[in-house]
């Protein structure tokens, strides 16, 4: 049984690159739809990660307006050190590389996602 | 940064140790305080996934007594099913969904995680929201 949870375990994260953009993949989902993140380094001392549009349909779906429920959306995120991107519907955790570590973004992106995506309708 | 470099880096921090009789999962956590701590999620030799008790201690560290959000905290467990209270104060996954791929059927442990995750993170913030019985979450 613990074989089978660590080798599960390897499989929490994984990085792919597609279209010079680099992609998390991540162990999360939301009614069957795997919660991906878009990685990017703005230069040499920022980085970005953010949602993608499967997780823009779902805010969509479970509060009938995102762009109405941006406040509450907003002030949750920012918990975590999150943003709320209101124009696309999407998370998004902008950071220096000397501050934070990929991990730590990784998983401050994942907690905002937990608590956002229960949101009731706005 | 490449494909690699970037999962290597993710999981330097995000990492399991695995021993004989359990594996340990470490996590940099966010509290509720806006700071990152190391959340060590342990699975026993039963394959019985908890918490420990850390994310009730650290909630009652930063908010002190837990009775106004006892409603709250109830139906954010009802609405995520699989994880439990145990002794009052440990989040506990102890029954993984059975997943059917093609012919073969496992455990999925991972969608177990992600759940607990997801209770621990609203338990951690639960004095900033109202959760109605459905899991519905409303910002305070």
């Amino acid at each position: 049984m613990l074989r089978e949870i660590s080798k599960q375990l390897d499989t929490m994260y994984s990085v792919s690159e597609s279209c010079s953009e680099l992609c998390i993949r991540t162990h999360m989902s939301l009614d069957g739809n795997s919660m991906n993140f878009r990685f990017v380094q703005i230069d040499d001392k920022f980085s970005r990660i953010s949602t993608t549009p499967n997780f823009s349909e779902w805010m969509a779906c479970c509060t009938g307006s995102w762009k109405k429920a941006a406040p509450d959306i907003e002030k949750l995120a920012k918990l975590y050190g999150v943003e709320w991107d209101n124009e696309n519907g999407a998370l998004f955790l902008q950071f220096r590389r000397n501050e934070m570590s990929a991990a730590q973004a990784v998983m401050r992106m994942q907690q905002a996602i937990a608590v956002v995506c229960q949101l009731g309708p706005a | 940064m490449d494909a690699q470099a970037l999962n290597s880096y993710i999981r330097q921090e995000i990492r399991k140790e695995v021993h004989s009789d359990r594996i340990e999962l470490y996590l940099p956590f966010v509290f509720g305080n806006g700071t990152s701590d190391t959340l060590c999620l342990v699975w026993n030799k039963d394959g019985v996934l908890s918490d420990g008790g850390r994310t009730f201690k650290e909630l009652k560290k930063r908010v002190g007594d837990l009775t106004p959000y006892s409603e709250n905290i109830q139906n954010i467990l009802t609405a995520h099913g699989m994880v439990t209270l145990e002794s009052g104060h440990i989040l506990t996954v102890r029954n993984f969904q059975t997943c059917i791929c093609g012919d073969d059927t496992y455990t999925d442990y991972m969608a177990g995680l992600s759940r607990l995750l997801r209770v621990i993170s609203q338990i951690s913030i639960v004095d900033t929201i109202k959760v109605d019985e459905y899991g519905a979450v409303y910002v305070c």
